[in-house]
C-alpha cells in the first residue's frame, strides 16, 4: 500500500495547480456547512445559556416594546432602542408580592477614550449571586461609587483594583450627567459572556451617574458661601457649593437624591420566581398582560428560542446553498476524474504492460482522491475552527 | 525462454481489415530475432501477444512449454511481471516520476516483485552501464531523447527478464545512439541468456541480430 500511496502522492505533487484547485473546491464544500453549523450552535449556546437562570422559569420585566430587544438588553447588555425606561416602583411592587426575587438593572453606556463602548450595569449584589460571578482580584461592591469590572473590560481599559474610571454616561434620561469618578473595587474572573465586558455598579451609583443624585465635598467648600457667624465646621449646602467628583467615606453622607424616589429609572428587572407556580402567577400578572400597560414580562428562554429558530431558518437556506455547492463540487470532481482518466490512458496502458493489475490502477486513482478528501477535510476542520474562534469574537463584539 | 507459436490468429474488434496470422514460429532460448514488416502489418500486436497482454482468438503461444492462452488474467500478469521485459516505441516514461522512480515502477506496482537492497544495487549498476547514473534524480521529461530510450531499456532490464520484447527501440534515435542501444540489448540478452525479439524497420539493426523475420512471411511458414 505504501508504494501506491507514494505514487499517488507524487502524481498529486507533480500536478500542483490541479491538486490545489481540487483541494480548494473540496475544502470549501466541507467548510461552509461546518462553519454555519458551528456558528448557529454558538449562537444557540450563548442565547439559551444566558436565558437559563434560577431554579424556576425566570422572567424579564421591562418596558413594552420589542421583546427581542428587551431580552438582549437584560441578558447581553445590548442598548435598548427608544429608551425603554420604567419606574423603580415596579421593583418595590415585585418585592412586596414576594413571588420572586427581583434583580434590578439600570444600564448606562460608557465609551472609553479609544471609542469602545462598555455597558455600565447598575444592579444589586443578587446579580453576582445568580450569575455566579467570582471576584478574581480586589473585592466586590461595598460602597456607593465603587465599580467591579468584568475581566474583558478591565483588560481593555487597563485598570486594576484601586484605580478609578470617569464615565460619561449618555442615556437613560435627558438629565445632564455629572463627571463622577468611580473607584475600581475589583475585577471579576472571566466567564466568556457579556459579563466580561461590563462595568458593574450598585443601582444607586448608576442613578448618581445618571444625574439623579449627587453629593457635596465640605473640604472644598468656598468660605464665601458660609453663613456669617456660623462655626467653621458647619457648611450650608446650596447651589454655590461644589458637587463632589469622587465618592469617599468623608463625603458619602452628603450624597442624596432629589425628586420622587419611586420614579427613579430602571431598564429591566430579572425576576427569579421562588417556584414554577410563582412563575406562572407572575406571567399572568395583569400589569404585564394588558396590551395597553407600559410593562411586559417575558420568559427569556422562549424569546431566545424564537431568535435561535430564526437563525435556524436562515441556516436552512444556507444549508440548501451548501448542497448546491456540494453538488457543483461533485460534478466538477467527476469531470476532473473523467478528464484525468482520458489523459492518463497511456500511463495506464504502460502500467498494464508492466504487470499492474486493474485493481492497483483503480487504487492509484482512488488513493489520490482519498488523499485530497482527507487533506481537504482536515483543512476544512481547521478553517471552520478558526472561523468559530473568530465568530466567538464577533459575537462578543456584538454583545452576545 | 523458448517460444513456440502455432496457428495463431488475432484481429481487433474495431478493425475488421486487420488479421494477424502466424502459422508456425519457434524461438530458442537466448535467440535474438528482429521482427520486420511494413507499418500496420502487426509487429506490435505480435509482441503484445508474446507478452501475454493480448490473447489470440485462435492458435497457441507456448512460453517454455507453458500455453499462455490457458493462463488466467492474473497468471498472465504474473508471467509478464516475472519473465517479460518490454521496451516501448515511445519510451512510456511517466513524467511525474524521476528516472530512479521510473526504473523502480514495476516494483512499486507489483507486490510480486520485492524491492530490496539487491534491486537498488542492480539499478545503480545498470544505470551506470547505460550512462544514465547522473540522471537518476532528474525528472523523466528533462532527459534527452537518447537518455529516455536508455532509461526505458533500463526499466525493462531491471527485473532480469527471460524474454525481452522491444518495439522499434531505435526508431527515434540517431544512428550512433541506435547502434549503441542495439549493442546494449544484444549484450544483455547474450549475457543473461534471455530471448530478444525486437520489432524494427531498420535493416542495419536487423542485420545485427541472429536472424530477422517478416511478419508477412510468418503467416506462410
Amino acid at each position: 500500500m505504501r508504494h501506491r500511496l507514494f505514487l499517488a502522492w507524487l502524481h498529486l505533487r507533480h500536478h500542483r495547480v490541479r491538486s490545489a484547485i481540487l483541494l480548494a473546491c473540496l475544502t470549501l464544500s466541507f467548510c461552509l456547512p461546518l462553519a454555519s453549523h458551528w456558528l448557529v450552535r454558538e449562537f444557540d449556546h450563548r442565547l439559551s445559556g444566558r436565558a437559563q437562570i434560577g431554579r424556576a422559569t425566570p422572567l424579564i420585566v421591562g418596558a413594552r416594546g420589542s421583546r427581542f430587544d428587551l431580552v438582549l438588553h437584560a441578558l447581553h447588555f445590548r442598548p435598548l432602542a427608544g429608551g425603554g425606561v420604567f419606574d423603580a416602583s415596579e421593583l418595590a411592587r415585585l418585592r412586596a408580592a414576594q413571588t420572586a426575587t427581583p434583580v434590578p438593572l439600570c444600564l448606562l453606556d460608557f465609551k472609553s477614550r479609544r471609542g469602545r463602548a462598555f455597558p455600565i450595569v447598575g444592579t444589586t449584589l443578587d446579580y453576582f449571586e445568580l450569575r455566579r460571578l467570582v471576584v478574581a482580584s480586589g473585592e466586590g461592591l461595598t460602597m456607593l461609587g465603587d465599580c467591579v469590572l468584568g475581566a474583558g473590560a478591565a483588560d481593555a481599559l487597563g485598570v486594576a483594583p484601586g484605580g478609578t474610571l470617569t464615565p460619561d454616561p449618555r442615556s437613560l434620561s435627558d438629565l445632564s450627567s455629572l463627571p463622577l469618578k468611580l473607584s475600581v473595587a475589583g475585577v471579576l474572573a472571566p466567564t466568556r459572556t457579556a459579563d466580561d465586558d461590563a462595568i458593574f455598579v450598585d443601582i444607586k451609583t448608576a442613578w448618581v451617574l445618571a444625574g439623579l443624585g449627587h453629593g457635596h465635598d465640605p473640604a472644598t467648600a468656598d468660605p464665601a458661601v458660609r453663613l456669617p457667624g456660623a462655626p467653621t465646621n458647619q457648611v450650608v449646602f446650596n447651589d454655590a457649593l461644589p458637587v463632589a467628583g469622587l465618592i469617599q467615606p468623608e463625603n458619602l453622607a452628603s450624597f442624596h437624591f432629589h425628586g420622587d424616589l419611586s420614579r427613579r429609572p430602571l431598564t429591566a428587572i430579572l425576576a427569579l420566581p421562588h417556584s414554577e407556580r410563582d412563575s406562572v402567577l407572575l406571567q399572568g400578572d395583569r400589569a404585564y398582560l394588558s396590551g395597553a400597560g407600559p410593562l411586559q414580562a417575558l420568559v427569556p428562554a422562549q424569546v431566545a428560542g424564537q431568535m435561535v429558530e430564526m437563525a435556524l431558518r436562515v441556516k436552512r437556506y444556507v444549508d440548501a446553498h451548501d448542497v448546491v455547492v456540494a453538488v457543483g463540487t461533485v460534478l466538477f470532481l467527476s469531470l476532473m476524474v473523467l478528464l484525468s482518466l482520458r489523459l492518463r490512458r497511456e500511463e495506464m496502458e504502460t502500467l498494464f504492460a508492466l504487470g499492474c493489475s486493474r485493481g492497483t490502477m483503480f487504487a492509484l486513482q482512488a488513493l489520490e482522491l482519498l488523499m485530497l478528501l482527507a487533506a481537504s477535510a482536515a483543512l476544512a476542520a481547521a478553517l471552520a475552527w478558526a472561523f468559530a474562534a473568530q465568530a466567538d469574537r464577533w459575537m462578543r463584539g456584538a454583545g452576545l | 525462454m523458448e517460444i513456440r507459436v502455432q496457428n495463431l490468429e488475432f484481429g481487433y474488434a474495431g478493425a475488421p481489415g486487420f488479421n494477424l496470422r502466424v502459422a508456425r514460429w519457434e524461438l530458442s532460448s537466448g535467440q535474438c530475432v528482429a521482427l520486420t514488416g511494413p507499418s500496420g502489418s502487426g509487429k506490435t500486436t505480435l509482441l503484445r501477444l508474446l507478452a501475454g497482454m493480448l490473447v489470440p482468438q485462435r492458435g497457441h503461444i507456448h512460453a517454455d512449454a507453458q500455453p499462455l492462452a490457458a493462463l488466467s488474467d492474473a497468471q498472465r500478469r504474473a508471467f509478464r511481471i516475472r519473465r517479460v521485459g518490454f521496451v516501448f516505441q515511445d519510451f512510456r516514461l511517466l513524467d511525474y516520476l524521476d528516472v530512479r522512480q521510473n526504473l523502480l515502477l514495476p516494483y512499486r506496482i507489483n507486490d510480486a516483485l520485492p524491492m530490496d537492497e539487491a534491486v537498488h544495487a542492480r539499478l545503480e549498476t545498470l544505470a551506470h552501464h547505460l550512462g544514465i547514473a547522473h540522471r537518476l534524480g532528474h525528472n523523466a521529461r528533462d532527459l534527452s531523447h537518447g537518455e529516455k530510450q536508455r532509461a526505458a531499456v533500463a526499466r525493462a532490464l531491471l527485473p532480469g527478464p527471460r524474454l525481452l520484447l522491444a518495439d522499434e527501440p531505435t526508431g527515434s534515435l540517431d544512428p550512433d545512439n541506435a547502434g549503441r542501444l542495439a549493442s546494449l540489448l544484444l549484450e544483455h540478452a547474450r549475457e543473461s541468456g534471455a530471448t530478444l525479439v525486437a520489432a524494427t524497420h531498420d535493416p542495419e539493426l536487423a542485420r545485427r541480430f541472429d536472424g530477422a523475420v517478416s511478419v508477412n512471411t510468418l503467416a506462410a511458414l
